[in-house]
Order: C-alpha cells, then structure tokens, then sequence
C-alpha cells in the first residue's frame, strides 16, 4: 500500500520544513531578552526547539505505554508495532530534551542538572527506559518471553512517573533550588508564543510522519520475516 | 490441559493441544529431536507461557485450579517433582544438600538415613558432600534425578512426577534403577510423565504422546484408576521459606555476592577517605552525609549474583516450577544486599573521622537507622535486576539505565543523615524529620520494588 | 557568556539528531527493498 507511505512522507517533509522555519525563526526573529536580567541571553533560544522536543517525546512515550500495555494484555502485533516505533521515537526526542535541558542550564544558571525538577528527571527515566528497550530489541532473540519482558519493562517505566513525581516535588520542598525548564507562568511575548506554537504543529507533524513510516517499516519487516522463514522451512525440507 | 498453544521464539511448537493426564499414569513423551518433547513438559509444569489455552490440576478439594493459561495466570502445580532436562540445580549445592532440599520443597518428610540409602543404591553414597560442579555429567544427571524421585518414593501421598530425558548420560545400571523407580512410582499412586527418546522407558510406559508436527498422537490405553489419589498442595510460603535457605546457604558457601558488593564499596570508602574528612566537609553537612551513605548505596545497586545462580542449569526454572509467581519477590528479597550497609556505613564514618567534625555528638547512635533503609534500597534494585534477567541475552542489555530511579531515596536518606548529624535525632514524623524522610525513602523504594516484581507475568 | 555556543550545540544536537534518524529510516526502506526483491528472486522458480 503506498499511500500510507505516501502520507508519512508528506507529514515528514512539511515537518522538517517547519522545524527549520520554526529554528530560523527563533534565532532570528525572536525578540531579545534584557540582558543584565539573564546571564546567558542567547541561550534562551533554545526553548524554540526543546519545548516542541519535550512535547513529542510526551506523546512517543504515550505510544510507547499503550503499545506495552496492548502487547502486556493481548499480545497483539498492531501493539508491538506501537512499541518499536514508540521506543524509537521515545529515544530521539527524549534525548533531544535531556541534552538540550542541561546545555540551557549550565549556560543560564550554571548547574546541569537538578535533582528536584519533575519534568527534567521524568524525561530522564522514560529516556534511559525507551534507550534500555531499543538495546533489547536489537540485541535479543524475537519471541513472545522477549516481548513480554520488554512490554513490561515499558509498563514499569510508567509506573516510575508517578514515582518520581512524588519523589522530586517532596525533594523539592527541602531543596528549592534552580529549576531548570522555566515555568510558562508569567507571560509570554506574542512573537515568541508564535514561534513556539508553529514548533509545536511542525514537531507534531513530523512525528505523526515518522510514526507512520516507521509502523509501516516494521510491518513490512515483519512481514519479510515471515517470507524467510517460510524459505528456512523450505530449505530444511528440500 | 485444554487448547494449548505454545511458541519458543518464533516457533509455534505446540498447537491448540488437548490432553488429560490421569493419576497414578505412567505416560511418556516421545518424539524426534525438536520436535517439543521437553516444551511439553514444561509447559504443563507451568514454566512457558500459554498463547491460548488453559493446564488445570487437581487441587486438594477435588476441585480443578489453573495452573496455567493464556491470560497469565500462574499457579505451582500441586505435589510437583521435576528434574529438567539441564539438572535444574546450581553448581556450588552439594549432593546432599540438593537432595534434602528438593524433599522439603515436594513437602516430603525424609530423613537422612532414608535418603542416603537411596543414594548408596544408585551409587553415589561416595560423593554426597562434594559440590555438583565436581561431579561428572552422567553423577549430576543421576542427583538432577533422583532430586525428582526420591520426594515421590518417600512421600505418602500421591504426587505428579515429571523427568526430562532422565536416562541420558546415564549407565546401564543407572538404567535399571530408573526402570525400577518408575515401576515402584506407579504402584505407589504417583503420575510420572517422562519425555525421552530412550525405548526401554517407553517400554514401562501405559501411554505414549507422540509429539509431530506441533500436535500430539496418542497410543496405548490409561489404567484404570481408584479416582482416589489425593495430590499434596505445600502452601507457597514453606517454599518461599525452603528457597530463601537454599539462597543464603549457597552465598554463605560461596560468598560471590559479597564481594562483588564488598569491592567497590571499599573503594569508595577509601577514595572518599583519601580526600580527607576536611575536605568533605567544606560544603557542609549534606556532602559528608551524602559520603558517609554512598559506599552502602553503592553495594545495594550492584547485580546480584543469585541471578547467575538461577541461571546456572536453569534452576530458576526449576524454582519456579515449584514458587509459580511467589518466585520473584522472593528472589529480590533473598538477592539482595542485607549484611554490608551497616558496616559500610561505620566503617565510612570512621575512616572520614567524622567523630572530629562539628556534628551532634549522639549522631553515631542513629546513623544505622539511614544505613538500614538502605536495604530497602537495595531490595527494589535487585527487584530491577531480575525484571531485566529474564531476557535470554541478558549480557547485551544495560539494567542500570532503569537504576536511575534510585537516586531520590537515596538522597532522601541522605537529607536524614545531615539532619542526624546535625540536630541528633528526632522521633518526630514529618517531612522535616529524620525518620519522616527515612520513612518516606522506604515507601518510595518499596513502590518501585512492587512495580517491579508484581508487573511482569512470571 | 551570551551562550550562543550553547544554542549552536544544543541546535546541532536536536537537529543532528532528527536528520540521523531521518537517514536511519531511509537506509531501512531501502535495504527491506532489496530484500524483498531477493525474496522474490529465491522465490520465483527460473524459466525453463
């Protein structure tokens, strides 16, 4: 079927296409910040990108949890996909935003991390979880044991969630600290709400692509498989 | 067992399988090489899961219960005697020890005169104290065995005894006594179901299942039975009792996981001592906590060696065989690190002569409170560890990349330990307290452990 | 420090990473052509 494909491709494109606008856009035409109020003004600009990362890696990671708990109930192939492209996904974004993160905070605030922001350290797990899954695919025989070792390894990821939700707001409360992400409380300049908000559609498009291609990639695989394996059979009986 | 498929790897070996095993029945399994004689048996032990179907026992009250079916529910197959085809047994257990233990788990009382006779009949009287991993493989393959044998022969009640390929390696008097043993099973009341390709063992056989094809032929006639054999349940918690002294008296033979905790701890200890306690210090009392804690921290995470010894000759399998679910909270109770924290913890606090810093000088009265949350610690990481175990290539992944989560107890421990020392301590609940954050820590640690172990099927 | 390194490196890693996932995706659709071609070939019986 090429319209699937066709259709992925489309979104990929007009996606990138975006992300780039979006990019330019935030390095060009976004408006200064007073410089005696932050330490590295530039670096600000980073949000134009990290924001619209942290929002697709929230929905890769919510592929990636129905997908385990499609596959932890009912052992369906449609959810395994789910979870191949999930955690694939998962992985790119969420390491967009733990790197990016940092790279802001060591620049503005001079720390690299903190113990006590909920949304830094909650990507931080699911990341390291989606990255633990992509090895294990790679690297261990595919059965129905693999699948559901690592569908529930997917499901312990998201009960660690609200685990460390609990655990950095109590950390938190003895140790205020720097928070990294700033809070989107106080207002935001028109030019900037824009230009996050075209990173925001283009990032979504973009990853409804890249779900796409990438569900019909391993369906193909796995349809190629079976194909080989028939030939494996054949092979032996011949 | 009813419309039973099973798959290993992409293989579909058993399919949608119907079969009934009678009491007090000798059936066999036979079957070219591949062909799923030892899935099969397996597989009505409960150890592979179900694509569809349903394995049903009997249970005391003559009632049916699920021993295993495809929604993932899981329960030990009552009065259960198995010898695995790989011996199921780690090799640092000793001849005896193996034995006994195996008799306890069944739920027979034997007593060691009994079984030693037994022994001294199959000829392996001489080695009953020497380690497995001594022995050659046709004596392991007689102890893997005899494992399974000598629970039903001694036990009063009926019972399921299941072999895989019992006879190989095996000599020819070996034979005989194997022979013999399965005769005096079936007229003693036990159901023995034995998968082999070995023509004399058919021979004694009332039944054989034929396995083609990933389905089943089945010929010869089941004895008439009384319908009056009574199949011993043992609750789960004497198994859980008998697995956690198989574990520690294994470590305590061979003190593996101690050292590869001890290790790397102490060298921590001593690089954190070669900075010197001024030094820690200087940033205040959270850094000199967080040094004193981190040695002990650093012995909870590491993997526990009781992974490899349920892998070596698959005895987790046969562990499970007998625990069905309980076997995983055990495991990451047993496996984990409960000994080291205390002592690290001291250890640290004299090496770093935190006695000479300005901290309350009843501090060293309570830091063994924070030093043995430490173990809850340690009890959720093992439970980490064993969920990633049981991927078959478990060399090629990275359980630390989920051992983050970790982290927030571990410095909620450290924030009561800087309280500790600084204020003494408080038996005042509250976040702002000592025990309120040790608490805390260890509610923390026990709900990743519970995801851990209750999340995955088996 | 304005941190305009810190924008290009934090941009080249988020874009980097994007464009190598991108190459990774096209690099699969061509080598599942190729198989499947091969497939087809090993299937296909040779004209007598």
């Amino acid at each position: 079927m090429r319209h699937p494909r066709s259709m992925a491709i489309a979104c990929i494109v007009m996606g990138s296409i975006g992300v780039i606008i979006s990019a330019v856009l935030g390095i060009f035409l976004a408006p200064d910040v007073n410089p005696s109020q932050w330490r590295a003004p530039e670096a600000y600009r980073i949000i134009f990108l990290h924001v619209p990362f942290a929002w697709t890696s929230f929905l890769a990671f919510i592929v990636l949890f129905i997908g385990s708990l499609g596959w932890y109930l009912r052992r369906s192939e449609p959810s395994w996909r789910l979870v191949q492209t999930g955690s694939d996904l998962g992985l790119l974004f969420g390491f967009g935003v733990i790197t990016s993160g940092p790279i802001w905070g060591m620049a503005e605030w001079g720390v690299p991390w903190d113990w006590a922001d909920l949304r830094l350290n909650t990507f931080a797990m699911l990341t390291a979880v989606a990255l633990f899954i992509v090895m294990a695919r790679r690297s261990q025989f595919d059965d129905d044991a693999t699948r559901d070792t690592i569908a529930s390894v997917g499901l312990f990821g998201f009960m660690l969630v609200p685990i460390t939700a609990v655990a950095t707001t109590l950390y938190q409360k003895r140790h205020p600290g720097i928070v990294i992400v700033e809070s989107e409380s106080s207002g935001l300049d028109p030019v900037i709400r824009t230009i996050l908000l075209s990173g925001f559609i283009s990032m979504t498009f973009l990853f409804v692509g890249f779900v796409m291609l990438s569900n019909h990639l391993y369906a193909k695989e796995a349809d190629l498989e079976r194909e080989l394996k028939k030939l494996d059979l054949a092979e032996e009986v011949g | 067992m009813v419309g039973c498929t099973v798959r290993r790897g992409s293989k579909t070996v058993l399919r949608e399988l119907d079969l009934r095993i009678n009491e007090s029945e000798v059936v066999c399994i036979v079957g070219d090489n591949g062909s799923g004689k030892s899935t099969l048996l397996e597989t009505l032990a409960g150890l592979h899961p179900l694509r569809e179907g349903e394995i049903m026992g009997p249970a005391l009250d003559g009632k049916d219960i699920v021993v295993a079916d495809s929604k993932g529910r899981r329960t030990p197959l009552p009065g259960l005697s198995i010898a695995l085809q790989s011996d199921g047994a780690c090799l640092d257990e000793t001849v005896i020890g193996r034995l006994k233990m195996a008799t306890l788990v069944a739920g027979t009382e034997a007593n060691d005169e009994e079984i030693k006779q037994i022994m001294a009949e199959w000829s392996i009287l001489h080695r009953s104290g020497d380690r497995l991993a001594t022995l050659s493989n046709g004596l392991r393959r007689r102890v893997s065995v005899l494992s399974a044998l000598i629970p039903a022969l001694k036990s009063e009640k009926q019972g399921l005894v299941m072999l895989d390929e019992p006879s190989e390696g095996m000599d020819e008097t070996s034979q005989k006594l194997l022979r013999y043993a399965i005769e005096n099973l079936r007229s003693l009341g036990h159901t023995v179901v034995i998968a082999t390709h070995d023509q004399s063992l058919m021979n004694v056989a009332d039944r054989l299942i034929r396995i083609q094809d990933q389905t089943i032929f089945v010929t010869g006639e089941p004895p008439e039975s009384d319908s009056g054999g009574i199949l011993i349940r043992r609750h789960n918690n004497d198994r859980v009792s008998e697995f956690c002294r198989w574990g520690i008296s294994l470590e305590w033979k061979n003190p593996i996981d101690t050292i590869h905790r001890l290790v790397p701890s102490i060298i921590a200890i001593l690089l954190i001592g070669s900075v010197g306690a001024d030094f820690v210090a200087s940033d205040g009392l959270f850094s000199v906590s967080f040094c004193l804690l981190l040695p002990a921290f650093i012995s909870a995470m590491v993997r526990p060696a009781l992974i490899d010894r349920l892998n070596e000759g698959r005895s987790g399998d046969w562990w499970r065989a007998h625990m069905g679910r309980s076997m995983r909270p055990a495991a990451s109770v047993v496996g984990s690190s409960w000994l080291l924290p205390l002592p690290l913890t001291y250890l640290t606090f004299v090496i770093i002569s935190i006695g000479t810093l300005d901290v309350d000088p009843d501090a060293k009265f309570w830091i063994w409170l924070p030093a043995l949350a430490i173990v809850d610690i340690s009890v959720a990481a093992t439970g980490i560890h064993l969920l990633v175990a049981s991927l078959r290539r478990r060399g090629a992944v990275a359980a630390s990349l989920m051992m983050a989560i970790m982290v927030w107890p571990f410095l909620m421990l450290v924030d009561a330990t800087s309280l500790i020392l600084q204020d003494g301590m408080s038996v005042k609940l509250g976040f702002d307290t000592p025990l309120g954050l040790i608490i805390t820590s260890s509610i923390i640690s026990a709900c990743i452990w519970a995801s851990s172990v209750l999340i995955p099927s088996d | 420090m304005s941190g305009i390194y810190h924008l290009a490196l934090a941009y080249s890693i988020m874009i980097g990473s994007l464009f190598v996932y991108g190459r990774w995706l096209i690099s699969r659709h061509r080598s599942l052509e190729k198989a499947v071609a091969s497939t087809i070939e090993v299937q296909t019986p040779p004209p007598n």
